[in-house]
């Protein structure tokens, strides 16, 4: 009996160590968004995909009435560098700090396609391999009553050939 | 021993107002002749001639402040444009309030307000949403384990 479980304890220790490796070795992918949060229609011209529904409900806390995705980009942190990722106006650049943490770093792009640091916010990397959520975001400058924010998450893995 | 009404007269006399003064004919003919002729009253004079041109040169901007009364009607426009657009919010499970601190465009407006009032900015807790706190940007974080969510909201 004592052998028996203890056969089972190390077949759960090694699947448990299996998921883990699955989960953080190899590359590790993540899905940067920038989403408009509006009451009004998509903007005139531009053809923006609504923000899928699982993430939309993520958003409930929010008040508005339409989110639309103005880009995403997919993004492997494996590794010591930082990866960026441009969305259109703004950037992110994303480190895995090797501590469990993901760094990430906002950045504005004015016209001339310089970067102007605006904030560099940490996530724990478990919360989001766990499907966890960050969001960066503020009131929209130019549009009142609108607002932008970055929504980072797990890329979904690519789909088997 | 020039008396502070003496000065007066003399700056008067620089200003070209001695006329304004209620002054004896006598008294206007002793100030004139004194600006024009006493060492003291002419160095006195010059220097009061020269800062009216500096000041003049050289005008000090003025800023009119708002008065608290605009900033409050600014927060109740805000606060009523959030009140009408409720009713198209679905009611979110356990953080239907977050939506009453989170009006774009108000939250800084009513974080502006608070602290003009009470010196401090105080955001609440929504239900569900633990505040982590703001910093000295502006950025406020909210945080639900339970949903997964970490939002931080720039100023």
């Amino acid at each position: 009996m004592k052998f028996l479980s203890a056969r089972k304890a190390v077949v759960g220790l090694l699947l448990v160590g299996f998921s883990f490796a699955s989960a953080w070795g190899g590359e590790c992918k993540l899905r940067a968004q920038l989403v408009w949060g509006t009451d009004g229609e998509k903007p005139d011209g531009k053809d923006l995909p609504e923000l899928e529904a699982k993430l939309k409900g993520k958003l409930s806390h929010f008040r508005w009435k339409n989110y639309w995705v103005v880009k995403s980009e997919d993004t492997d942190v494996s590794g010591v560098e930082a990866k960026k990722a441009t969305l259109g106006k703004c950037a992110v650049e994303l480190r895995d700090t090797g501590k469990g943490q993901l760094e990430v770093k906002l950045f504005n792009v004015d016209k001339d396609g310089k970067l102007k640091h605006l904030r560099t916010v940490t996530e724990p990397m478990e919360k989001l391999q766990k499907g966890g959520t960050l969001i960066v975001g503020g009131d929209s400058k130019d549009t009142w009553n609108d607002a932008w924010m970055v929504v980072i998450t797990v890329a979904p893995p690519a789909p088997a050939r | 021993m020039k008396t502070n009404e003496l000065k007066l007269e003399l700056q008067a006399w620089a200003d070209g107002q001695l006329d304004q003064l209620d002054l004896t004919p006598v008294r206007r003919a002793e100030i004139e002749r004194l600006a024009t002729s006493d060492p003291a009253a002419r160095e006195l004079v010059a220097g009061l001639r020269a800062m009216s041109t500096v000041l003049k040169a050289n005008p000090p901007e003025y800023t009119v402040p708002a008065a608290r009364d605009f900033y409050w009607s600014q927060i109740q426009r805000r606060i009523d444009a959030a009140a009408r657009s409720e009713s198209r919010v679905a009611p979110a499970a356990g953080g239907g309030w977050l939506r009453w601190l989170l009006p774009v465009g108000g939250l800084a407006a009513v974080a502006i307000g608070l602290a003009l009032v009470r010196g401090e900015k105080s955001l609440g807790q929504p239900e569900g949403l633990a505040d982590v706190g703001s910093d000295e940007s502006g950025a406020v974080v909210f945080r639900s384990e339970s949903e997964g969510v970490t939002i931080c909201w720039l100023d």
